[in-house]
């Protein structure tokens, strides 16, 4: 489904991933974890476009990913939940979701398929529908990004770290719903976290990336019987 | 008739006049605005958009057949109507060819924004049209020669409180300017094309991860402004005349108008232009014609001493 391979990125002289390889089949949840500038951010920004790849290959489906313009890449069912959120503050909670489905321009009778299906996932979405994006608490952002990812109904999801800055309960409420949503619509699910325990555990296979570079890759199991992962990650 | 009569007489006539007045200049506004809030560009070259949005309105009248068929009154709305898809055209090759090189995602990065090689580009745009338009169409004022231009309509007030008198020209051309900004506002609430373009401004890097072309939606704001401050000119020419500095005149009331507005705000803009008219109008009860522009920056500075963010400026946005 999604191949990155060698790929490397440099911001002016810094290298901030160095030959980096990953791969996810379809359907998989794959977990990335990884030290404050890592360089996981960066790699999702590769796959989206809004960073330049100096070396290597991204392909999608057998597709040469990086020959496509960074606004196509979401028409080819891509969606990008970034770090930090990254709400449409000034418009609406509603408005925010249908941005999401901004490649699929669905029927109104889809879209309020889609739409009943987004607020069964976040309730909370639909009580605030017309309020400002840009008003709502981190959680609730951090839940509208989600959905307004998923509107696109997109067959790779890519989330970057999720859980920041939110509570442990409010966490754990958006690591179900992205659980759930793995589950119930099978899509491939690429998902980069700090909370190692909480990402390992939902994953099938994931990677450690330190200073640009995968030091560490496996199963869930391999990951999370790994004594450098524990001691590193786990904190046990 | 009574002194307290006459006075509420000349307040509804300067009112009156103000609101027409102000219509117009809210358009031009507007103009200005769309291209500042999607694009965070200000556009130094808004001015001479206005000034050739009359000369396009004169040469199609006066220059074809057209004042023939119509006469001068219908044919410059004509004129008008036809500016719009002809300056959107232009707008939006002016962001291929110049502006999309010192704006959009690639220049945010930079230290300063891009704003300076912006300020450049835009300077020189409008040097180079204003003399250009020197060159072609000569210092000499010209006008469109409608006959509403000096008609008028006499509405009579309530008992014996006298009658006030409309300008056709400025009357028309303000209700147009409201009826265009009212598309626009429907335009970029409503439909799914204005929402992108909001998404865009917003957040130019979450718009790209939505599947929005940010560069083609610059492309349309800056066709936007172009033909909406382009529009407000030929509206402008139906009772005013032209010569290749007209911009000038006008150009710091878009200024003042869209800061007053809120620098983001299509609506606030609008409702700046309009304070600015209708300011203008009013204090010509009470001050000389001389200093009618006082007026507006002693009001201009009023609003931003006390309000900051402008009229429509958002207070402050939550993280
Ligand atoms: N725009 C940029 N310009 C220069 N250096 C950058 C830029 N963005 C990231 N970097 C650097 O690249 C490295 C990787 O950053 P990145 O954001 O990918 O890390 P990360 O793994 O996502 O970290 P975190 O867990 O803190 O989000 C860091 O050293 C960072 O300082
Ligand atoms: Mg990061």
């Amino acid at each position: 489904m999604l191949k990155v391979d060698a790929l490397s990125v440099t911001y002016g002289g810094l290298l901030a991933l160095d030959r980096v390889s990953i791969h996810a089949d379809e359907g998989e949840f794959i977990a990335i974890v990884g030290p404050n500038g890592a360089g996981k951010s960066t790699l999702f920004k590769a796959i989206s476009g809004t960073v330049a790849a100096a070396h290597g290959t991204i392909t999608l489906e057998g597709a040469d990913l990086l020959a496509v313009p960074p606004p196509l890449r979401p028409h080819r069912g891509i969606a990008h939940v970034p770090e930090g959120r990254q709400v449409f503050k000034s418009l609406s909670v509603a408005d925010n979701i249908a941005m999401g489905a901004w490649p699929l321009a669905p029927q109104p009778a889809e879209w309020k398929r889609t739409l009943d299906r987004l607020h069964a996932l976040f309730p909370v979405l639909a009580e605030r529908s017309d309020q400002l994006a840009g008003t709502l608490s981190g959680g609730e952002q951090q839940m509208l990004a989600i959905a307004r990812a998923l509107a696109g109904k997109p067959r790779l999801l890519l989330l970057d770290e999720p859980s920041m800055g939110l509570s442990p309960r409010i966490a754990d409420l958006i690591f179900e719903g992205i659980q759930t949503v793995h589950k119930t619509e099978g899509m491939t699910v690429v998902l980069v976290e700090q909370r190692a325990v909480e990402a390992l555990s939902s994953c099938n296979r994931g990677y450690v990336l330190e200073s640009g570079r995968v030091v560490l890759q496996g199963s869930q199991a391999d990951l999370l019987g790994d004594d450098r992962v524990r001691k590193a990650y786990l904190g046990r | 008739m009574s002194d307290v009569l006459f006075i509420v007489e000349s307040a509804l006539q300067a009112l009156t006049a103000g609101l027409a007045l102000g219509s117009i200049y809210g358009l031009m506004c507007v103009g200005l605005a769309v291209i500042f809030g999607i694009m965070r560009v200000i556009n130094f070259a808004q001015g001479e958009f206005l000034m050739l949005g009359m000369y396009f309105a004169f040469y199609a009248l006066i220059g074809t057949a057209l004042k023939d068929w119509t006469g001068s009154a219908l044919g410059s709305y004509v004129a008008v109507i036809g500016s719009a898809p002809l300056f959107y055209a232009a707008g939006t090759l002016i962001h291929r060819t110049l502006m999309s090189r010192v704006s959009g995602i690639k220049v945010l990065a930079t230290d300063d924004e891009g704003q300076s090689a912006q300020l450049i580009l835009t300077l020189g745009l409008s040097l180079v049209l204003q003399n250009g338009a020197l060159i072609l169409f000569g210092s000499a004022p010209r006008g469109l020669g409608s006959s509403l231009a000096s008609a008028a309509w006499e509405v009579g007030l309530p008992g014996d409180a006298g009658s006030i008198f409309i300008n056709q020209a400025r009357a028309i051309a303000g209700v147009l300017a409201v009826v265009m900004t009212v598309g626009l506002a429907l335009f970029m609430s409503r439909t799914r094309l204005g929402k992108g373009l909001r998404a865009a401004a917003d957040n130019p890097v979450a718009a790209t991860y939505m599947g929005i072309d940010v560069a083609r939606c610059h492309r349309i704001a800056f066709g936007l402004g172009t033909a909406l401050t382009a529009v407000a000119g030929a509206l402008v020419a139906t009772y005013y005349p032209l010569q290749p500095y007209v911009g000038l005149e006008f150009v710091v009331i878009m200024y003042a108008g869209v800061v007053l507005g809120g620098m983001d705000s299509i609506k606030g803009a609008f409702w700046g232009g309009l304070l600015i008219g209708v300011v203008q109008q009013m204090s010509a009860l009470i001050l000389p014609t001389q200093l009618q522009t006082t007026a507006i920056f002693v009001i201009f500075l009023l609003v931003v001493f006390f309000m900051p963010q402008g009229l429509f400026g958002r207070v402050s946005d939550r993280a």
